[in-house]
């Protein structure tokens, strides 16, 4: 287990950021993901030891997060999500003095630095100020000071703002080598889906300081009910739209259809169906839904709950495009 | 980026925590020198110390300007700032209403005031929170590489016009009159430099920006002197100019240790005006630089 929060609540003055929730963060890549405000931020701090939790405990590589001195620092990276740099500093400066207030040796700290500048593609701009990098080359730096310290485990708060396509590319292939290739344990927090369905493992969907989402990204993408796609042959073989008890079916396109079964139906019964009226059902599978779709379903539902306004697509993704759910 | 250098493990021995606040404190003594406008105000700030330079070599004779020296070897009484045998020679360099302490004030603004305020700025405390440095060790970290900036010009610099001068002396008589004096003079300027030095890191440590970090300072430095004038006129106390304000507490501090007659200027409420602002400022800073203040 990389961390734990038990009932951790965070406030600032009367504001309540996080409230009262209980975490795993399981070992390899796993993404932070809410809206601005949603509390994933805090949650990273409450985990550095830089926030103090009104309520609960957190634990880090098993040791307490306020734990006196280093000896949880020393084992974590931080990026943080603002722009963040040491004035005057280059980024080769940065970086070796960042891995150098970490504990490393000053020869250490400068091998270290030259070889996380180059990691992360800044070697031809590492002897620059920092101070006129463009905001990609920031965040590459501010990765670099994460990494120079070869922590285990790697807090990434935002870390592909500002990047163009091909840096968050590259960013994005660079957090999945380093927690499948290198072990390393990496909650990312962000509000770009795309970015945790490419490289995360394991997702927690944070809403108004609430968990409403947790689990492995590939249980949590498939569909809550029993929903099934398949197809038909003949292609224009006409199913009805309810058949049986609790079967409801939606027809997509020709021959393509949805078809959404009650607990305890088994889908049996649509392959049997299909015989009836003298065709045959094929690649039949369970449907599973896009991160997009279970991010604004279990968002609105927790929305509801508390009587406020479901977010809309716009404001789950920022600027990406929407997805469409996909047949699996 | 990942294709060119694959990620690598490393292993190495770690440094002792109380150690950690050494790269910081260099990294802050070198910031002056980065820029050209510290690199010149430093050089500014020396200009006393060059003309004393230059005093002493007509004063041993190693330049002849057209008699000065012995005009100045006929009246060395009238002439004590300019006498390298006596303490004012080397303290006047650094606390001479002009433009001695005006050089010191806009060094101690250029070098302090910016160094905690700008790392605020630029969110730098942020990342320095989170790798194991403490608020106390950051501050003495800042204070430290400050403190040997402005030491090696109002310390430094006595230093080395004195050495000069015992080197350059015709005999070891120099050496034996000045060596009485030299450690409380040096003892003197290190107490100041150490007591504004704290003074401007503190008032960075609450100030939002650099701009508003100089411009606090100068306020305090110019401001202090003029309440000072004030209540000394309400309260009819003529002593009250020489120690009420932190420009003149710190002149006379620096001359009393120094062996300096000053028409017995008091010495212990001078020293307890900036050694209450000292403590005054740690306490209200310590509020500020806190990890939670550095988050925003």
């Amino acid at each position: 287990m990389t961390a734990r929060l038990d009932g951790v609540t965070v406030r600032y003055g009367e504001r309540v950021a996080v409230a009262d929730i209980d975490l795993d963060f399981p070992v390899g890549i796993c993404g932070l993901l809410g809206r601005n405000g949603a509390g994933k931020s805090s949650i990273l701090k409450a985990m550095l030891g830089l926030v103090r939790p009104a309520a609960g405990r957190v634990q880090v590589l098993d040791v307490p997060a306020d734990a006196p001195g280093t000896v949880l620092r020393e084992r974590v990276g931080y990026m943080p999500e603002r722009d963040a740099h040491l004035p005057r500093a280059s980024g080769f400066e940065m970086v070796a003095l960042l891995g150098r207030l970490s504990g490393m040796p000053r020869r250490d700290a400068w091998r270290r630095a030259h070889e996380a500048l180059y990691l992360v593609g800044l070697e031809e701009e590492r002897y620059r100020s920092v101070a006129t990098y463009s905001a990609g080359m920031r965040q590459k730096a501010k990765l670099a000071a994460a990494l120079v310290h070869d922590p285990e485990v790697l807090f990434l708060d935002e870390p592909t703002n500002g990047l163009d396509p091909a840096g968050r590319s590259e960013m994005l292939e660079l957090i999945r080598q380093l927690g499948k290739e290198h072990g390393k344990s990496i909650v990312l927090s962000t509000h770009i889906l795309q970015d945790v369905e490419s490289v995360c493992d394991h997702v927690i969907v944070l809403e108004a300081g609430r968990v409403v989402v947790r689990g492995a990204l590939a249980d949590v993408t498939r569909s809550a009910g029993q929903e099934f796609g398949f197809e038909v042959a003949p292609v224009d073989l006409t199913l009805p739209a309810k058949f049986g008890d609790g079967v409801v079916v939606r027809e997509h396109s020709e021959g393509r259809y949805t078809a959404t079964l009650e607990p305890g139906v088994a889908p049996g019964c649509v392959f049997a169906a299909g015989a009836a009226l003298g065709g045959a059902v094929r690649r039949f599978g369970q449907v599973r839904r896009s991160l997009e779709s279970t991010f604004l379903a279990s968002v609105a539902g927790h929305a509801a709950a508390r009587g406020a306004a479901a977010p809309t697509v716009g404001e789950s993704l920022g600027d990406r495009p929407s997805r469409q759910e996909s047949d699996s | 980026m990942s294709e060119r250098l694959g990620y690598r493990a490393t292993h190495f021995t770690t440094i002792a925590t109380w150690r950690r606040w050494w790269p910081l404190a260099v990294s802050e003594f070198l910031h002056l020198f980065r820029s050209k406008w510290g690199v010149a105000v430093f050089c500014v700030c020396l200009l006393p110390f060059v003309v004393r330079m230059f005093v002493l070599m007509i004063w041993f004779g190693v330049v002849e300007f057209g008699g000065l020296r012995s005009h100045l070897a006929g009246r060395a009484e009238m002439f004590l700032r300019w006498n390298p045998t006596q303490p004012h020679f080397y303290v006047e360099a650094v606390v001479q209403t002009f433009p001695g302490l005006p050089l010191l004030v806009l060094l101690t603004a250029t070098v302090t005031a910016g160094a905690i305020a700008r790392d605020r700025t630029t969110n730098a405390l942020e990342l320095l929170w989170t790798r194991g440095i403490t608020p106390l060790g950051y501050l003495t970290a800042k204070f430290v590489g400050a403190f040997a900036v402005l030491a090696s010009v109002t310390v430094g610099t006595p230093l080395v016009l004195w050495l000069f001068a015992t080197l350059v002396a015709e005999d070891w008589q120099l050496l034996g009159d000045t060596v009485a004096f030299l450690p409380g003079l040096l003892l003197g300027l290190l107490a100041v430099t150490a007591a504004w030095t704290a003074i401007c890191v503190l008032i960075s440590s609450l100030a939002a920006n650099s701009s508003q970090a100089i411009v606090t300072w100068c306020i305090l430095m110019v401001g202090s002197s003029a309440v000072a004038n004030v209540t000394a006129a309400v309260f009819r106390s003529p002593d009250m100019k020489s120690w009420a304000s932190v420009w003149d507490a710190g002149a006379v501090v620096a001359r009393e240790m120094a062996g300096v007659s000053t028409r017995g200027a008091p010495f212990v409420p001078a020293t307890l005006v900036l050694g209450g602002l000292v403590l005054v400022l740690v306490i209200v800073a310590s509020r500020r630089l806190s990890v939670r203040g550095a988050l925003g």
